[in-house]
């Protein structure tokens, strides 16, 4: 790929990693504010899915921690250069694949559906893909 | 020929996210048991219900003394945890600092629509109610509250909750639980809650005797979220 194509793809892929972190980030605000996430049609979705006990890893909700990743994985894009691409793409693989769980976790064991958790899986989803297609795009260093 | 060592690269990443997505799976999971809830057990959260609400005046849905100058109604759902966090956290304070002097009557509307555990849950809270024994019963269940929709809510366990109430007829609890009275209560609930615009649980509707009921706006459900709100409105310290 060009220096030109590569740059496009990794401000695409910072793009969507800091739009990650704006979902991630209101859904930690409004779990700490204790608040219900605005939801479009009502029907307690939201507040279902934010008050399981699968919303928090050791105490820690699952919003902080998607937003620590989001940020990490920005980070590593615009701070440290193509040596830390590998861990972006790591973290957002990660990313989506507990995306993909939680995803599973609403429809089967708490029966609801929260539209920021499903906008979040389809972020980390575009994140996991854009941040694997930004490694494809580099040289491999021997 | 970069094939070989992009394939270690892209095993090294997959391997990574692999052990990152391992790990918080098994903690989510480890901390989604279906524990029990409470602290202490039915028997401790029973003793400090009969203890919190000894002494004031009850009347089906309704706490505190009905001449009081102001009503507070609460919305919520038996499974709802943010509406145990207010049980536990800011209830005791707004019993003793407003409710027990006659400043304020609580009104407990039961919603239900987290799931048939709600349902459940909430008649057998209204049946309580037709004892005046509902606030009570609410505060045990809050108390040991267990996983969302797991199918907890059943005779055994209402039975066991109910039993820690040693003025609570369980056995007609259980029996009035589908009783038109409690049929006419969760509809009126539900019916409350559409006029007044309520969608989610723990909702606080505050209502001045003789005036019009208001939404109260709390930022946290910590108990001097509640006595400040309420301070503020009905004009008086404690």
């Amino acid at each position: 790929m060009t220096t030109t194509g590569s740059a496009r793809l990794r401000a695409a892929t910072v793009l969507v990693a800091l739009l990650g972190a704006g979902v991630a980030g209101y859904l930690t605000y409004v779990h700490y504010a204790e608040l219900e996430p605005f939801c479009v049609g009502g029907g307690g979705g939201c507040e279902r899915v934010q008050s399981s006990d699968q919303s928090e890893l050791l105490g820690v909700p699952v919003a902080v921690v998607g937003l620590a990743n989001y940020l990490i994985v920005a980070s590593c894009l615009l701070l440290a250069g193509r040596r830390l691409y590998p861990l972006a793409a790591g973290l957002a693989l990660a990313g989506f694949g507990f995306s993909v769980y939680l995803t599973y976790v609403e429809l089967f064991v708490i029966d609801a559906i929260c539209q920021w958790c499903l906008a979040n899986a389809v972020i980390a989803t575009a994140l996991a893909a854009l941040t694997v297609a930004l490694v494809a795009a580099e040289p491999v260093e021997r | 020929m970069a094939g070989s060592p992009r394939r270690t690269q892209i095993l090294a990443i997959a391997a990574f996210a692999a052990v990152v997505l391992v790990v918080l799976i098994v903690v989510n999971v480890s901390g989604s048991d279906d524990g029990s809830g409470g602290e202490g057990g039915i028997e401790t959260s029973a003793a400090e219900a009969i203890a919190l609400f000894e002494g004031i005046p009850q009347s089906g849905t309704v706490l505190g003394d009905p001449e009081a100058p102001a009503t507070l109604t609460e919305f919520a759902d038996l499974q709802c945890p943010f509406c145990a966090e207010f049980a536990t956290e800011a209830l005791p304070a707004v019993v003793e600092d407003f409710v027990r002097p006659g400043e304020l009557a609580l009104d407990f509307q039961a919603l239900t629509f987290i799931g048939p555990d709600s349902e459940e849950a909430a008649r057998m809270a209204e049946a309580a109610g037709l004892q005046d024994q509902l606030w009570q019963f609410v505060d045990v269940f809050y108390a040991n509250q267990r996983t969302e929709n797991s199918g907890y809510v059943d005779d055994g366990f209402l039975t066991e909750i109910g039993s820690a109430l040693p003025d609570l007829d369980v056995e007609a609890a259980l029996a009035d639980r589908d009783s038109p009275d409690v049929d006419a209560t969760l509809a009126a609930a539900r019916k409350l809650a559409d006029q007044l615009g309520v969608d989610s649980t723990p909702s606080f509707v505050l209502t001045p005797k003789g005036g019009e009921p208001r939404l109260l706006e709390v930022a946290s459900l910590e108990p001097e979220e509640f006595t400040a709100a309420l301070e503020a409105v009905l004009g008086n310290g404690q």
